[in-house]
């Protein structure tokens, strides 16, 4: 096994309890952090008064 | 085997003998990197690799480890030498130094990977990008885990990122990768409080990821819900206290960066990729389960790195060995038959030396 691999096993497992006081937080690729849940919102499309596309 | 008496007052907590025994390479011997130094060392870490390229100025020692004492010397020279003087038996072939500046060789790779061979774990205490991507892919080759610590421009947020191969977490440029090839991650006018608030949270990740405490590695695991392990560790100060007296004004968030699809380092599998959901299974069914080797990783290669290398100058200047062998092969057709020889012998050594 790798030393990599040796660290990882150490930590994979959760905290048996969590102090409730932490939030759970995801870092996106571009930096942002936001909470675990969060998703991105898909822009509203404007369709306009007069659309007649539709 | 007992605890050395100089560690008689650390922690039953901490394993020193697990610590004695291992070997943590430091890349870039700056203001965090020598002070992390020590505080490994005063714990019980017996075994070091120091590399740093640049001399120590007067203008470092307002928070580096080594004092005015060692101005103009090697950064890592100097470090081994105060960490000599501060631990007993650290010293030898425990302190192993390389004066390389590791963004100047080329192949960068070959050259990272063979300073680091031996370390149990590699800590990036660098604040150049091109340095940090080097180091992050060696450490993705050798397998071997890596800490990033960094302090930015404003000194106002630190983060510590923890590299623990690319099939268990995001890689450092899986994480690193929307900043800008040259974004400063450097705080050139932080006091040492800035930066002793993100060597301790170093320290502390430091023993646990190599096994020598659980009440340090605890910092590193996840939650129920999100059971990850947290590789990702954001100090933010703020200009006034919020929390009371000891916090300092600081908030400590422990985060897991998503993996990056089509990091050029890792290939960022996404969450749900096939080694991913192997790993899982495995994990969910057997807690023992090793986790697979990474032999099949691509070995990075020097031409993905995208900043220019330059080659390290060798230790016989080219111009001086040029002419050299050029003297000697006009010496060998003007001297006698026994002296031509000796300077025949001569000429191909100086080639030879200095790759001329």
């Amino acid at each position: 096994m790798s030393k990599a691999a040796v660290a990882y096993e150490l930590i994979r497992e959760p905290k048996a309890e969590s102090s409730g006081q932490e939030a759970d937080l995801r870092a996106l690729p571009d930096g942002r952090i936001v909470p675990l849940d969060w998703r991105e919102e898909e822009p509203e499309i404007d369709r306009g008064s007069d659309a007649t596309w539709d | 085997m007992n605890v050395p008496r100089q560690f008689a007052r650390v922690p039953d907590t901490v394993d020193v003998q697990r610590l004695q025994e291992s070997t943590v390479g430091i890349v870039g011997l700056g203001s965090v990197g020598s002070q992390l130094a020590l505080q490994l060392a005063q714990v019980g870490v017996g075994n070091f690799v120091l590399v740093e390229g640049k001399a120590l100025k007067l203008e470092h020692t307002s928070r580096h480890l080594c004092g005015a004492g060692y101005v103009g010397r090697n950064k890592a020279e100097a470090t081994a030498e105060a960490l000599s003087q501060a631990i007993v038996g650290l010293h030898g072939k425990r302190l192993k130094v390389f004066p390389h500046n590791i963004t100047r060789t080329k192949p960068a790779t070959r050259f990272v990977v063979d300073l680091l061979a031996d370390c149990d774990l590699i800590v990036a205490s660098t604040d150049s990008r091109d340095a940090q991507r080097r180091i992050n892919r060696s450490a993705l080759r050798l397998e071997v885990p890596a800490i990033f610590p960094g302090i930015d421009a404003d000194a106002d947020r630190a983060e510590v990122f923890i590299s623990l191969g690319s099939r268990a977490s995001a890689c450092f440029e899986c994480w690193d990768g929307f900043r800008a090839p040259d974004a400063a991650l450097r705080a050139v006018g932080a006091l040492n409080t800035d930066v002793l608030a993100i060597v301790h949270p170093t320290a502390r990740l430091c023993i646990g990821l190599l096994g020598a405490s659980t009440e340090a590695a605890e910092a590193l695991r996840g939650t129920r819900r999100d059971p990850r392990p947290r590789t990702l560790h954001m100090i933010r100060r703020f200009d006034a206290p919020r929390e009371g007296v000891f916090s300092g004004g600081q908030t400590y968030v422990r985060l897991t960066p998503d993996p990056r699809p089509g990091c050029p380092a890792c290939g960022g599998q996404a969450p749900g990729a096939p080694e991913r959901r192997t790993m899982a299974r495995a994990q969910a069914t057997n807690s023992r389960a090793p986790i697979r080797p990474q032999s099949s990783l691509p070995a990075p290669r020097a031409s993905d790195f995208s900043l220019p290398s330059i080659e390290i100058p060798h230790p016989l200047n080219i111009p001086v060995a040029g002419i050299a062998v050029v003297v000697c092969v006009v010496l060998i057709f003007v001297s006698p038959p026994f002296l031509a020889l000796f300077w025949l012998v001569l000429a191909a050594a100086i080639s030879y030396l200095s790759g001329f």
